[in-house]
């Protein structure tokens, strides 16, 4: 019952901010340019294309997708626009944007995935160390270099890392293009391919594990260094059981729990994370393409990435909020 | 207060952060007085230094040893002609130099240098030409026939007007065939390259290279020229504190200046942040409710929508329709990233009000007879005093990163330096031809990360020692 | 004189609504200390809080010098929170740990405008001190609360409170967090206002054997009810509901022998499921019987001084 009633809850707010997103987007792009007074259409249009006027480009996209109706009128068609992917075509790229997104959501997941999971055991694992050499000199150097990394501008170390590793020592390549093709401009195929592909994305995928350690290594330090001096661990010491036991065992399992949260959060925000990555390593991913779209004023672009970036956060955070009692005991489906 | 003061200076990560913000601190409000150059984006404040000049100390590294600084110096006619009746000093600046009919008359002056070569070699002096038609002076450098000057005006010979001083400047930069001998005598496919290959043949190494003036009568009467003494100046390879950026601009200039903005803009966000946080959170904690209900959902909302990306968005659709909203771009940023970045300050206030506001103390204050307004800035507001100062030491970092990606991005400020769009020249110029100017790429970068953790841990000494409850915000 | 008349308080959680006041009428007469025991979660402390207004109840009113105190307003209100103040258990907490001692007693007095003058405020708040024992007063003025002791600052509580020369103090287990060693001198501050100045005070407690030593009249609470009430004398000496026997039963007496003299308490072996309706305490008492478990008692005087809710009398 409670469950039943907790799910849905949870399910009508989340609906509900998704409809507030499609509200706001179309506050952005619709009405914003209505109060001052341009034609949205004006927005969608490149200067030229195909050698025909501006102006008649824009009466062409007026009549094709209703843009000088009435703005209650406009609005029910762009929520049902976005409900069912119709998110336009790109001026920049000449092609759907929804074809657009769904062909660089794979090269930003396979980018997030595994930098995610490995900057969480790497946050745990010297994590642990910081709690059992609480207040030595490994815990504070452990400390200062993670709130270090939570504070170094991506893009910058980012350029660093891909000078001294790519340009200067040669150690991985730094061009997608160029990585997964033979010298002769072919694609590679089978294992090679993948190899090749891996090998260029050991660099970005390392360097985003660095910068996203540092807030989980503190989170988990710090809650570990409250929870040992706590009556609960005191009263598992009063019973004799080990330091070594009490941290791997128990400490670490509550420990842990705002380390899952701040992964989820952040998965929940992943293509929007890696924006300054893809653009440094050139990788085509989601993050680039709005990057793109903002450079080139690609507003049917933007206002997809954007929609899709936002409705993804809102989908994980729903999966979040159903399995996160099933890591933390002490919340419950209220 | 004295125990406010003496909690906070045992800290060790205090002091440091104190140091830091109050390095920066001097930098940005001193900026004026410690560069000339207010805004070296703009040409009339580039070529300072040769482009990728390395910082002045830096010679003192093995592989930055010989590079010369920027000289300029009035070179001296050596000591042989002051007994010669042909040339004599007229006064402390000027030589008087006397040519006999058909005869030619040569004034060296040797120039002491001590680097390697110079981005460029400019030479410059007044000449003062008899009133004739027949007289020629040429500039030599070394062996190098490097310009021409006579009344006549047959290129490469560059006209100078009889009987008048005439303002003579030599520049390897602005050589070309047509004005310039040597120039002329190369082949065609090397007379472009000059410009930047002069500085070398001329300066080679350190040395004394003579500078030669030599002043040609082909008249039949005796006739006298006047000359200043010829000013030398080159751009230099090692230039002040930290070098130079590709376009010869001082990046310590870029660096304070960058400072200043980035300071100002981030302690201008944060306080509008923690104002709307303060309002919000304090209403929706205090009142609670269905205002605390409406204010969460708010807050959930933008705290819920990706940040950046929103950033990138809203920027842009600003810039397509900024020709009618017509701000600053500036305040534009300082706008919406404040707006932005509410939402995490509201919450925190939001939790610690609620917290506050449920405990007996709180209650005691009612039962004695305070008002709600009262309780709110006597018992709750003084109490949040740590979170508040933590919460603005907090978004400083955030509102500079955010600002930087965004420069970074080319999305943001490019009029004039802020540490992000000098991280992002910088790095769109560190390549493999390029190198690495570290002198260029790092000062940024380390500037935001130091200033980060140094606002980081003010804000977190701040919070403990300003919250007597222990409070605790993420 | 200050009287709550049938208070109700209902707390929603989730899913089980708690009746922590369910229809308790108690009058605290002039000059009168009276006591309120029960054990935790009886409903005592939300009974302190709802006299003082600082909880709303569901149903019932509290009248003050007979006028509810729920619809005072304006002038009225401040008066009615000037002469009824309130002792929490808890001094650290009840206490804004950033202000000075000075500034914890002066706060009432700026609040209601009682001093015209700095000086004034001074005297006052250096009287307050020193009739709580704090001596010397002007080192104990500007100190912070978290460099006194547990019992030096529940001292400063009290002299906050009684510097507004209240009439009426509900004291809510001021003592149980103290040193034993501390109490007693606590205590004979609430009995000398008393003395002095004729304070009401409404001593909440879970301890009946403090009330033994200052209470003029008992009520003993039991899950939101009072179900036994009368004058100290009369209920600690005969007390009547098998609970408030229980409960003197397990005040520790020096000497074990004596406590068989006082009477014998039988227990309950094993505790019976509430059925919703009886009588609260039938599931843990030994005398339960048939009709316990049907309706709940109400509270019948024994005599003029002493009442109590149980089928046995």
């Amino acid at each position: 019952m409670g469950l039943i009633r907790y799910l849905m809850r949870r399910i009508v707010e989340r609906l509900a901010l998704l409809f507030a997103i499609l509200v706001f987007n179309f506050f952005i792009f619709q009405v914003l340019p209505t109060i001052y007074g341009i034609n949205p259409a004006q927005l969608y249009v490149p200067l030229t294309y195909k050698g025909l006027p501006r102006s008649e480009l824009v009466q062409a996209l007026d009549r094709q997708f209703g843009l000088n109706l009435p703005l209650d009128e406009r609005f029910f068609i762009y929520i049902k626009s976005l409900l069912t992917l119709h998110l336009g075509i790109s001026m920049s790229y000449e092609q759907p944007v929804i074809t657009l997104i769904a062909q660089r959501l794979p090269v930003t997941a396979l980018l997030v995935i595994p930098s995610l999971i490995l900057s969480s055991i790497l946050a745990i694992v010297f994590g642990l160390y910081s709690i059992s050499r609480q207040g030595k000199i490994g815990d504070s150097v452990i400390s200062f270099t993670a709130i270090m990394t939570y504070f170094i501008p991506a893009f910058w170390l980012g350029e660093i890392v891909l000078y001294f590793f790519g340009f200067y020592l040669r150690i991985f390549p730094t061009n997608l293009g160029e990585a997964i093709t033979t010298y002769n401009g072919h694609l590679l195929t089978g294992f090679a391919y993948w190899a090749n592909l891996m090998k260029f994305l050991t660099l970005p995928i390392l360097f985003i594990t660095i910068i996203s350690y540092g807030v989980r290594n503190i989170l988990f330090r710090n809650n570990g260094i409250e929870l040992m001096g706590s009556n609960f661990v005191n009263y598992l010491r009063a019973r004799g059981i080990s330091e070594r036991k009490i941290l791997y065992k128990h400490v670490t399992r509550n420990a842990v729990i705002p380390v899952v949260t701040r992964v989820g959060i952040d998965l929940a925000f992943l293509f929007a994370g890696v924006v300054f990555i893809e653009d440094i390593f050139n990788i085509p991913g989601l993050g680039r393409l709005l990057v793109r779209g903002a450079e080139n004023l690609d507003v049917p672009l933007l206002g997809g990435d954007f929609y899709v970036i936002s409705l993804f956060a809102v989908i994980i955070l729903l999966a979040l909020d159903l399995i996160y009692p099933l890591i933390d005991p002490r919340v419950k489906y209220e | 207060m004295n125990k406010l003061l003496r909690d906070l200076m045992s800290r060790k990560t205090f002091i440091f952060s104190v140091v830091v913000i109050g390095f920066f601190a001097v930098l940005a409000v001193a900026a004026p007085f410690l560069t000339p150059y207010n805004n070296p984006y703009r040409v009339g404040q580039q070529f300072v230094a040769a482009p990728y000049a390395v910082p002045a100390w830096a010679t003192v590294f093995p592989q930055y040893k010989n590079l010369p600084p920027d000289v300029r110096i009035t070179l001296t006619p050596s000591l042989a002609y002051e007994s010669s009746g042909e040339v004599s000093q007229l006064n402390s600046s000027t030589l008087k130099v006397t040519v006999p009919p058909g005869d030619t008359v040569n004034v060296t002056f040797p120039l002491r240098w001590n680097w390697s070569s110079p981005y460029d070699v400019r030479l410059s002096f007044t000449l003062v030409t008899p009133n004739t038609q027949y007289f020629q002076v040429n500039l030599f450098v070394r062996d190098f026939y490097l310009m021409s000057l006579s009344p006549l005006p047959i290129p490469p010979e560059v006209t100078v007007v009889p009987g008048k001083p005439n303002p003579v400047i030599f520049s390897t930069e602005l050589v070309n065939p047509g004005n310039s001998p040597y120039v002329a005598s190369l082949p065609v496919q090397d007379q472009s390259l000059a410009s930047l290959e002069l500085p070398k043949m001329l300066l080679p190494k350190p040395g004394t290279y003579n500078v030669t003036l030599s002043f040609v009568n082909t008249g039949k009467t005796t006739e006298m020229f006047l000359v200043t003494l010829p000013g030398y100046s080159s751009l230099g390879y090692a230039y002040g504190r930290l070098g130079t950026d590709d376009n010869g601009a001082s990046v310590f200039s870029e660096f304070v200046y960058g400072a200043r903005f980035d300071l100002y803009l981030s302690l201008v966000a944060s306080a509008i942040i923690i104002g709307i946080g303060l309002i919000i959170g304090l209403l929706a904690g205090y009142v609670g409710g269905f205002t605390d209900l409406t204010l969460n959902a708010f807050t959930d909302f933008f705290l819920l929508i990706p940040g950046l990306p929103l950033l990138i968005v809203l920027i842009s659709i600003f810039d397509i329709t900024g020709t009618i909203v017509n701000v600053n771009k500036a305040v534009l940023i300082l706008l919406i990233i404040s707006l932005l970045s509410w939402p995490g300050t509201a919450k925190i206030i939001r939790g610690q009000t609620l917290t506050l506001r449920n405990r007996t103390f709180v209650e005691a204050a009612r039962a004695l007879g305070e008002s709600r307004m009262r309780i709110l800035f006597k018992h709750i507001v003084p109490n949040l005093m740590g979170i508040l100062f933590a919460q603005l030491a907090y978004d400083v970092p955030g509102v500079i990163l955010a600002e930087s990606g965004l420069d970074f991005l080319g999305l943001g400020i490019t009029e004039f330096p802020t540490w992000g769009n000098m991280l992002g020249y910088a790095t769109n110029n560190v390549s493999f031809v390029n190198g690495f100017a570290w002198w260029w790429v790092l000062p940024p970068g380390l500037g935001i990360v130091f200033i980060s953790v140094a606002f980081y841990y003010f804000g977190t000494a701040m919070l403990d020692v300003l919250s007597p409850y222990k409070l605790r915000g993420e | 004189m200050i009287e709550g008349k049938d208070l109700r308080v209902y707390f929603k959680t989730r899913d089980v609504e708690v009746r922590a006041l369910d229809g308790v009428s108690v009058a605290v007469k002039e000059k009168e200390i009276v006591g309120v025991v029960g054990e935790s979660g009886s409903g005592k402390t939300t009974l302190g809080r709802t006299l003082l207004n600082l909880q709303r109840p569901v149903g019932g009113e509290v009248l003050w010098n007979g006028k509810n105190v729920f619809k005072l307003r304006g002038r009225e209100e401040r008066e009615f929170r000037r002469r009824n103040q309130i002792i929490y258990q808890n001094p650290y907490e009840a206490i804004d740990i950033r202000l000075k001692v000075y500034d914890v007693i002066a706060e009432g007095i700026r609040v209601h405008r009682l001093a015209s003058n700095k000086e004034e405020e001074k005297e006052m708040v250096m009287n307050a001190l020193r009739d709580v024992g704090l001596n010397p007063e002007e080192e104990y003025a500007y100190s912070l609360p978290n460099q006194l002791s547990g019992g030096q600052l529940q001292r400063v509580a009290i002299a906050r409170a009684l510097v507004l020369n209240p009439t009426f103090i509900v004291a809510d287990e001021p003592v149980s967090m103290l040193d034993m060693s501390v109490r007693a001198g606590i205590l004979e501050i609430f009995q000398r206002q008393r003395e002095e100045k004729g304070t009401e005070i409404l001593m909440i407690t879970h301890d009946i054997s403090t009330l033994g030593y200052i209470a003029d009249r008992i009520y003993v609470m039991y899950q939101g009810k009072v179900i036994e009430h009368g004058s100290a004398d009369a209920l600690l000496e005969k007390p009547l509901h098998p609970y408030t026997q229980a409960l003197i039963t397990a005040v520790p007496i020096p000497d074990p022998s004596e406590r068989a003299k006082l009477f014998s308490v039988k227990i309950k072996e094993k505790e019976e499921e509430y059925n919703g309706k009886g009588c609260k305490y039938y599931p843990r008492c030994p005398f339960a019987m048939q009709s316990c478990r049907e309706k709940e008692p109400e509270l019948k005087g024994v005599s003029s001084d002493h009442y109590v809710a149980c089928y046995l009398y």
